[in-house]
């Protein structure tokens, strides 16, 4: 799938986020290449959820900009999977309607079956959403987050998950890497230790 | 491949009807409203006259608390982030919202008039494809402007008691257009006599609604 | 920032001569039921066109801060907004109490213009709600914005709908005013726009500095 030359999958030029005096983000710059898995590092409240969020075009930033292959906007969103530090589901809908709804909006309706399967939630697929424990809601996200676009930007992918869990959705992730790009915030060392980057935040800023 | 509003529409009609959770309670609103109007009007004469005010009463409290539900529990259930990261212009969102408080609200108005009508012992207005223009675009109006509403109190505090206050200065017009339109109807006066109020509540929603979707992008 | 006290001079000079102007020079109006309370007149009308000039300038500035977000264009609305509340408060008062001495059996509720008035200022009321229910500094501009705009097209739509509504409207008197007592009024609001931007200057200067506390170095 050809890329727009110079376009990065992911950029932030000069990215200060305030709330207040406080500054969350402060002068972030980066670029991701396409297909790489980056971990993205640091104590809480360093801004990894902001940083994000504002990659998402769920924030905006107080200074620079943020393009994902050059676009703002819902041109973004089209190249963008979210997967939120809380797995938001719809209660009342079943787990496939849950990704279909998603699905539906990226063109890719029929890949619902094929992401349960690689995430484990085969078997839940015509129960109600509300219903599922912490762990399964949490595969029913990340199942969710790859039927949307190829910039997966995850926030905690494996921590709720128990050990057996999350060693099956690190492989199902790493084994994305390639045809989809990866960025997540994590503390979980084992997928820090699988990352082609390292990016580590503290106090808003890179080191 | 259907459009994007539809789909978000779909998706709160489907999740309205399996729990219930605003038809229901806003059904009930509009009803105590309705019952209370009656009982405090029943000695008076002409009953059908106050039939309007009391009905578009019932109507706001129980567009108010749907409303209130529409993009409050989203914000509360983390979902809001689902359908603000979705692949297409927020406008879009705003519309499906539109649409499906629109149905809720409508069907709560079309139970609550013959209510009033059959419990105050009033005639079938002949004017009936009148009055149900009124409705829905009175409804419409409703919907529209209680949606971008909900959208902006939804992050902030208090949001409850935030909502009406933000809503009745922008609903005034549609009462006051509505009201009269619904008492027109309902006591039988030809449309052309009434025909300046529908026109106004069509200028609003059109008005509301082409405002709201320009600018929801910012109020979410 | 820059103070601007030549502003604040000539309006208050202007208001001076204004007050002069109306109350003592300006002849009795010949059609007018009460002579004497007409002179209301001359406040009335200005402080109403202050307050929908106001109201415009919160919702344009709103717009301009959705394009552009920066402190300035925000600290302009919501000054604006507070003086417009004022006025509008000045305008409703002052007429009803012409209203009631001019008219025989006067119903305020059938005023259209007491109406779009009163809305004006529920909604400017419901603008500061907003904005202090709202905690994060951008997310309160954007909102605040997006409020004044749709706020504002809801005043012309409540004034159409009162016309449409509720028959008949008082009509002032504005038709039948005598040229010469035109040019009074047509000072009298100048001055009160005047006031309008003298009020509104220092207004914003003060939101500008509570901007800046709240950003901290």
């Amino acid at each position: 799938m050809g890329r727009a030359g110079s376009a990065s999958v992911l950029a932030f030029e000069a990215v200060t986020r305030r709330f207040g005096a406080r500054r969350a983000l402060d002068g972030v710059t980066f670029r991701l290449a396409p297909g790489t898995l980056t971990a993205l590092v640091g104590p809480n409240g360093a801004g990894k959820t902001t940083l994000l969020r504002l990659a998402a075009t769920l924030d905006e930033p107080t200074s620079g900009r943020v393009t994902v292959e050059g676009a703002t906007g819902a041109a973004a969103r089209r190249r963008v999977g979210w997967l939120g530090a809380e797995p938001a589901l719809y209660d009342d809908l079943t787990v496939r309607e849950n990704l279909a709804f998603v699905a539906g909006f990226h063109g890719r309706a029929g890949g619902v079956e094929e992401a349960a399967a690689r995430f484990g939630v085969t078997p839940l697929l015509d129960a109600r959403a509300r219903g599922l424990s912490r762990g399964e809601r949490q595969r029913v996200a990340l199942a969710r987050a790859t039927l949307a676009g190829d910039l997966l930007l995850l926030d905690e992918p494996t921590t709720a998950l128990d050990a057996e869990g999350a060693d099956a959705a690190l492989r199902a992730l790493v084994e994305m890497r390639g045809e989809r790009t990866l960025l997540a915030a994590t503390h979980d060392p084992a997928l820090v230790a699988k990352a082609d980057r390292v990016l580590r935040l503290d106090g808003g800023r890179l080191s | 491949m259907s459009a994007a509003w539809w789909r978000v529409a779909g998706k709160d009609v489907r999740v309205e009807l399996r729990s219930r959770a605003t038809l229901v309670p806003a059904l009930l609103t509009g009803l105590l409203v309705v019952v209370v109007g009656l009982l405090a009007f029943h000695d008076l004469p002409e009953r059908g006259m106050v039939a309007a005010g009391v009905l578009w009463i019932g109507l706001a409290f129980a567009g108010a608390l749907g409303l209130a539900r529409a993009f409050g529990a989203e914000r509360d259930r983390g979902t809001l982030d689902v359908l603000l990261t979705l692949p297409v212009e927020r406008g879009h969102v705003y519309l499906g919202k539109v649409a499906a408080s629109f149905a809720t609200i409508l069907l709560v108005a079309l139970v609550l008039v013959p209510v009033y009508l059959v419990a105050g012992g009033e005639p079938v207005p002949l004017q009936w494809p009148g009055l149900l223009l009124v409705l829905t675009l009175g409804a419409l109006g409703l919907a529209a402007t209680g949606t971008m509403m909900s959208a902006l109190a939804s992050g902030a505090r208090g949001r409850e008691t935030l909502l009406p206050v933000l809503l009745v200065p922008v609903l005034v017009p549609l009462l006051l257009a509505s009201v009269h339109a619904t008492q027109d109807a309902l006591a039988g006066l030809p449309f052309a006599r009434w025909r300046a109020e529908v026109l106004v509540l069509v200028g609003y929603d059109l008005a509301f609604l082409a405002a709201s979707t320009l600018l929801f992008e910012w109020g979410v | 920032m820059a103070r601007a006290p030549w502003l604040a001079w000539i309006a208050g000079a202007a208001l001076l001569v204004d007050i002069i102007l109306t109350l003592l020079v300006a002849p009795q109006a010949a059609n007018f039921n009460a002579p004497l309370t007409q002179r209301i007149f001359y406040y009335h009308v200005p402080a109403a066109w202050a307050a929908y000039l106001a109201f415009g300038v919160t919702a344009g500035a709103g717009l301009w801060h959705l394009r552009r977000p920066t402190a300035g264009s925000d600290a302009l609305a919501l000054a604006s907004a507070e003086v417009g509340t004022l006025f509008a408060i000045v305008a409703l008062v002052t007429g009803l109490v012409w209203s009631r001495q001019e008219f025989l059996n006067y119903d305020p509720l059938r005023d259209a213009k007491v109406i779009s008035l009163a809305v004006t200022i529920l909604a400017y009321l419901a603008y500061f709600a907003l904005r202090s229910a709202v905690e994060e500094t951008a997310r309160r501009r954007r909102v605040a914005a997006v409020y004044g705009v749709l706020a504002l097209i809801g005043v012309p739509l409540s004034y159409f709908a009162s016309q449409a509504s509720i028959h008949p409207d008082f009509a002032r008197a504005d038709e039948s005013l005598d040229p010469t007592l035109g040019l009074y009024l047509l000072g009298s609001t100048v001055a009160f726009t005047l006031v309008y931007a003298a009020l509104v200057e220092a207004r914003y200067r003060l939101a500008r500095v509570e901007d800046a506390l709240e950003e901290g170095p």
